[in-house]
């Protein structure tokens, strides 16, 4: 199986950082469960973009936005 | 999501004809979506007024992040902006307030925030008060009713009839999903602070949020079930707890339930120190 190389960065005051392989065929949706994110509380931005969870993953860069309740 | 919000507007009757609106607006993601939200579909209407209110609470380093987004979006849309402060209202902000309190920082904040919004909506001659509580917010307060057995609470959380003095609160982004309303100011090209209160504390809110999310993302469509729920209790709600009538403060004059209300209640109890 053909893998990706996804560098996952987290926004916001704690900024994590995460490098994976992938599978090719992968969604968002898959991606975020093994870095064991809930995608109910993030949204995924491509080249500045939101992008659907169950889109297949691409190589490069993904950020997460986390959505918090700030009041 | 603006089709939902309207048709949410729609069912309620929460704005019609007539009304004067005024906006809660911290400046925090919710209040200016809102704030976008309402402007955009109202913009034309000459026979609906909206105008925003800012209740700058006096915490460092948080608001001053927010106020000059909220500033922002008025002057886009024109409204009338009107910004009250604890401290010139109370004589000290809320973190001067913290350094010898006995209660919890929310306590402070919610009873006499609520307070000043609706002094100042009345003030402004609003007739409706809508806040920017989304679908995750209300899901959490029901099931956090529910879970202290305090139904009365509950019952509070169904719009409410107008009392002398009470601007009616709406909350028009109530079936609207937390996500999506980060979702929305982004594709707007909203600028939004992601920064938590930080007095933000409130452990049981935390841990049923959590187990929502991961409810919701098992079982999609859940958090639109709990609010649909009290929907349909409605009725049953409104029978078993009918709403108190209000009087007047005894100090201040604002509406309350008791005497004296909680906001001069908490302020004698800080004179006293």
């Amino acid at each position: 199986m053909l893998s990706l190389k996804v560098r996952i960065e987290m926004l916001g005051s704690n900024k994590q950082v995460w490098e994976i392989d992938v599978d090719k065929g992968t969604t968002y949706e898959k991606l975020l469960e093994t870095i064991d994110i809930n995608p109910e509380t993030v949204i995924v931005i491509r080249d500045g973009f939101p992008v659907p969870i169950d889109d297949l993953v691409e190589e490069g860069e993904i950020k997460l936005l986390r959505v918090i309740s700030g009041g | 999501m603006e089709k939902r919000v309207r048709r949410e507007l729609r069912t309620g009757r929460l704005i019609q004809r007539g009304d004067s609106v005024a906006i809660a607006l911290s400046g925090g993601k919710d209040s200016l979506v809102l704030t976008y939200i309402l402007g955009k579909l109202f913009e034309r209407a000459k026979n609906i007024t909206l105008s925003a209110i800012t209740v700058d609470e006096g915490i460092a380093g948080y608001r001053e992040n927010t106020i000059p987004l909220a500033k922002k979006i008025c002057a886009e849309f024109g409204l009338e902006h009107v910004i009250v402060s604890f401290e010139e209202s109370f004589g000290s902000t809320l973190d001067q307030m913290m350094r010898d309190a006995n209660k919890k920082p929310c306590t402070y904040c919610g009873v006499l925030r609520k307070y000043l919004l609706n002094k100042t909506a009345r003030d402004l001659g609003a007739n409706k008060l809508a806040t920017g509580h989304n679908l995750d917010d209300e899901a959490q307060t029901i099931l956090m009713n529910f879970i202290h057995a305090d139904i009365s609470k509950l019952a509070r959380l169904i719009p409410q009839k107008t009392q002398k003095d009470m601007v009616m609160r709406i909350k028009p982004l109530r079936s609207i999903y937390e996500k999506e309303v980060v979702l929305y100011a982004l594709v707007n090209n909203l600028k939004v602070d992601m920064e938590e209160c930080p007095y933000s504390h409130e452990p049981i809110r935390a841990e049923i949020r959590d187990f929502l999310n991961e409810f919701e993302h098992k079982h999609p469509g859940r958090k639109y079930s709990i609010l649909r729920s009290l929907d349909k209790l409605r009725n049953c709600l409104s029978t078993e707890f009918p709403q108190i009538s209000l009087n007047s403060c005894k100090l201040c004059g604002e509406p309350t339930s008791g005497e004296i209300c909680q906001a001069c209640n908490l302020m004698r109890e800080m004179l006293q120190k």
